[in-house]
């Protein structure tokens, strides 16, 4: 260890302007508290960037997001209800049964959902006052299916299954309205500072600023002292360094969790549940369809989802083949829109079941639409049983496959979805090791400060 | 301290500062100069009075936002239901206000004056307090036709109800369509027939039977309130008369433009208000010629008033941003901007014939402001309950036209608990 005698050096003069303590014991103290006001909006920082991202995770998770897809999973169960009554009508049963056990159910379901959705968006007025609106449109629409069922299966009840469709396509059309500011507001709240990647350039700054007054300090000590170096204060650098890789990783991570889970898998869930509710649609407007010999629907009401929607063009076997073993999909609608975000084999997989399912839900559309009568039926007639059978090749069971193909493409979704939202919230530690690592490199840079000072005091 | 120390802790501090200023200025509050306005409007009305707030919101910093569904009556009941209502609400019929007024939900509005004619307040009066206020007019006796496909049977513009069935008559037999009705409207199904029911009322019966008949006062089983059910049915009910014959009015839309212009099918006439402006201007190419006209609903031999219909404002919730938004609304600045949208005629005298934007508006407008005598829409003066019962049987009425008398029996039943 070298002497330890200290070297004194003078410097002109500069007139009035502010200069350090003259003497090494004060430069010391000065030393330490500057160490100490550069370590403060580190921790700061730190504590923030790890609360925030973790807030901003468990908001998306445990509200907005639920609240837009409850939305999606509404429209879906109250067009699955209306593809019921429109059925129950066609099939001639309307007047002995009503719109049937599966409009109940999806009555039911549709109802939770709403409701569901009004409790995850009660902080937001515009969108509650939008949803008591829809809310009391579901009453209205049940009324009206209601008063088509005291009517039997005569002209007035078709006219009223039509007004509780057009009614039910309003309704949707809201529920969109409100699921698009949802996705716009979630779109915006994953890129908020917080939890961008770029947090970690002001953090990276003012730690940087810290780890070098610590590097300057070791320095100055160094030439003060005539040692090599300083354990404390190296030690505490290197925590520093430590601390700023740990939180560029943790935001890097953060983030692309979040793109992963409230984006990507979002749009990906959002899409798949448009697409339950365009199968629904599909066979709901072709039953009234047959129900009124093909008149079409009132003008004013904003076009429903068709099957072009889902798929356009619908793809040959073959590339249904191709699609499966993770080849591009050549067309486009809502199953290739979800298929752009995921590319996994499950999903893989039930997008080709469901593009089976949907090639043969054409076919049948078209056999029904060949056979119905003119005028229209509404007691079973011609290509009723093409619509309402429950068989592979027939309207209902190529919408059942084509639903339970979806289904299982949303369950895997929103598997892979939770999973990438709960990495997101994992806060790797760094809410207490943050603070911890700080109060560490504190101690460790003023106690290798102090200890010179002392030292040095001794020594006088 | 040093300068140099002073100068970093200062950066400390700053950073400190900045590092807890940054989420506060992340944050921010919603304005408190916000009206809410839920109304009928969508689409084009829905442009047209976003235009004409815009000067206002620009002026005053305040922010107009719009809510709109053609189920306006509906949503509303749910808002207020949850204590949510908005500060304006802009229902078509002035009955539905009926019962919140009843239950104190409205704010007065007796502060405001309109450069109206005194018949166009009446309607948003209750008690002799005014609770609601036109925001925009139309003229409802009208019949919108296709000068081309009329000149075809060489006949001229009919005049009265006798002509008019001659006339359509005449059409019938030269294979051409006569007339386009369509009543599918969502929850408010049947509208466009109950606005016959009360022209063919109003025409052949005169202002005494059809103030009563809206008051309540008059059975709906009086022979002329039957009548004027006939001789609407007869239309849909004759063969050749209406596309689709019943059905079809039964389950298409009111919105028949579309027919009114197609050169080679569709029809020649279709009954509507004013408010259709829009929907056969913008199916006209711009600079092409016009192929739609107008002219009055035909009357009985003797002169009678028009039907009017207005969308009427009410206040459920009280701001002063509320109270500046309605007063602007009712200004003449606003009502001239709201006319040149070709959506809307106004109320206001003051209103220059000059502000409609086309010819057939002006005349519109023109015939509102002139009329001798107008009658506001007699279902949207009936309660909600009545009107709904209207409406309904309106599509039962096309639906089974040999049920008539039952169907006017049941009205008259909800006419009894109804008022």
């Amino acid at each position: 260890m070298s002497n330890t005698a200290a070297v004194t050096s003078r410097r002109p003069s500069r007139g009035p302007r502010p200069r350090l303590p003259s003497s090494t014991p004060g430069r010391l103290v000065g030393l330490a508290l500057l160490v100490v006001l550069a370590l403060a909006p580190v921790l700061t920082l730190s504590v923030l960037i790890a609360d925030r991202s973790e807030a901003t995770t468990a908001e998306l998770r445990e509200r907005r997001i639920p609240g837009a897809l409850a939305l999606d999973q509404a429209a879906a169960a109250l067009t699955e209800a209306d593809r019921a009554t429109a059925t129950s009508l066609v099939s001639g049963a309307f007047s002995l049964t009503g719109p049937g056990q599966d409009y109940q159910d999806a009555v039911k379901r549709a109802n939770q959902f709403l409701t569901l959705a009004a409790d995850l968006h009660r902080e937001d007025s515009g969108a509650r006052a939008r949803l008591t609106g829809v809310n009391a449109l579901m009453v209205e629409y049940t009324i009206m299916v209601g008063l088509a069922q005291t009517g039997g299966d005569g002209p007035l009840s078709l006219a009223n299954v039509f007004y509780a469709s057009d009614l039910r396509r309003s309704i949707v059309t809201s529920l969109y309205e409100q699921r698009r500011a949802d996705l716009a507001d979630i779109r915006e709240a994953r890129s908020t500072w917080w939890v961008g990647t770029y947090v970690a350039v002001p953090f990276g700054a003012t730690a940087f600023v810290a780890l070098l007054l610590v590097l300057i300090a070791h320095g100055y000590l160094r030439r003060r002292f005539r040692r090599r170096i300083n354990p404390l204060l190296l030690l505490g650098a290197a925590g520093l360094a430590g601390l700023i890789a740990w939180t560029v990783l943790h935001a890097q991570t953060t983030h692309d969790r979040l793109a992963e889970g409230a984006g990507r898998r979002v749009a990906e869930q959002s899409a798949l549940w448009q697409a339950r509710t365009a199968v629904h649609e599909v066979v709901g407007t072709a039953a009234l369809d047959i129900a009124s010999g093909g008149i079409p629907r009132s003008s004013d009401v904003k076009a429903g989802l068709t099957l072009r929607d889902l798929v356009d063009p619908l793809p040959s076997a073959v590339e249904i083949e191709a699609v499966r073993t993770g080849g591009d999909p050549r067309f486009g609608g809502l199953i290739a829109t979800a298929m752009a975000e995921d590319r996994s084999r499950p999903l893989r997989e039930a997008g080709a079941r469901a593009l089976t399912a949907l090639t043969a839900l054409r076919a049948a559309a078209e056999r029904t639409k060949a056979q119905a009568p003119p005028g229209g039926t509404r007691d079973g007639g011609p290509g009723t049983a093409l619509l309402t059978g429950r068989a592979a090749d027939r309207m209902s069971g190529a919408a059942d496959d084509a639903q339970a193909a979806l289904t299982d493409a949303l369950i895997e979704g929103r598997g892979a979805a939770d999973a990438a939202l709960t990495e997101a919230a994992d806060d790797g530690g760094l809410t207490l090791g943050g603070p911890v690592t700080c109060v560490v490199v504190l101690v460790l840079s003023v106690a290798g400060l102090l200890i010179r000072r002392v030292e040095y005091g001794r020594l006088r | 301290m040093t300068g140099i120390g002073r100068s970093r802790s200062a950066f400390g501090a700053l950073l400190l500062v900045v590092a807890g200023c940054v989420p506060v200025a992340c944050s921010t509050g919603e304005s408190t100069r916000v009206v809410h306005v839920l109304g009928t409007w969508e689409d084009a009305e829905k442009r047209a009075f976003e235009d004409v707030v815009a000067p206002f919101e620009k002026d005053t910093g305040i922010d107009v936002r719009f809510q709109g569904t053609r189920d306006v009556a509906a949503v509303l009941a749910g808002r207020v239901d949850e204590g949510d209502p908005p500060e304006i609400a802009v229902l078509s019929s002035p009955g539905d206000l009926l019962h919140y007024a009843k239950t104190n939900k409205l704010a007065p509005l007796d502060w405001i004056r309109p450069g109206y004619a005194p018949e166009w307040l009446a309607p948003g009066r209750v008690n002799g307090r005014q609770l609601a206020v036109v925001l925009k007019a139309a003229l409802k006796s009208t019949i919108w036709y296709n000068p081309a496909k009329l000149a075809r049977v060489s006949e001229p513009i009919p005049t009265t109800w006798a002509q008019l069935q001659s006339t359509t008559a005449k059409l019938r037999a030269a294979g051409i369509t006569p007339w386009c009705m369509g009543l599918a409207s969502s929850t408010t199904s049947g509208w466009p027939g109950t606005d016959w029911i009360e022209d063919l009322v109003l025409a052949r019966s005169g202002s005494d039977i059809y103030d009563a008949w809206a008051r309540g006062e008059l059975s709906w089983r009086a022979p002329e309130i039957r009548a004027a059910w006939q001789a609407w049915g007869a239309l849909p009910g004759t063969p050749d008369t209406v596309p689709g014959g019943s059905i079809g009015t039964l389950l298409t839309g009111f919105d028949k433009s579309a027919e009114v212009l197609d050169p080679r099918g569709g029809c020649v006439f279709d009954h509507q208000g004013s408010f259709m402006a829009g929907n056969y201007d913008a199916r006209t190419a711009p600079g092409a010629p016009r192929d739609y006209d107008t002219f009055a609903f035909p009357g009985f031999g003797t002169p009678s008033p028009r039907e009017v219909a207005g969308d009427v404002a009410a206040m459920f919730h009280e701001t002063p941003a509320a109270r500046q938004l309605l007063t602007y609304l009712t200004g003449t600045p606003a009502q001239e901007r709201w006319v040149q949208s070709g959506n809307a005629l106004s109320p206001d005298r003051n209103v220059s014939p000059d502000a409609y934007r086309d010819e057939v508006t002006r005349r519109l407008g023109t015939a509102l402001a002139t009329a001798p005598a107008i009658r506001f829409d007699a279902s949207d003066l009936m309660p909600t309950t009545m009107r709904s019962a209207f409406q309904r049987a309106v599509s039962a009425y096309v639906s089974a036209p040999a049920d008539l008398d039952r169907i006017l029996d049941d009205l008259d039943r909800v006419r009894a608990t109804a008022y």
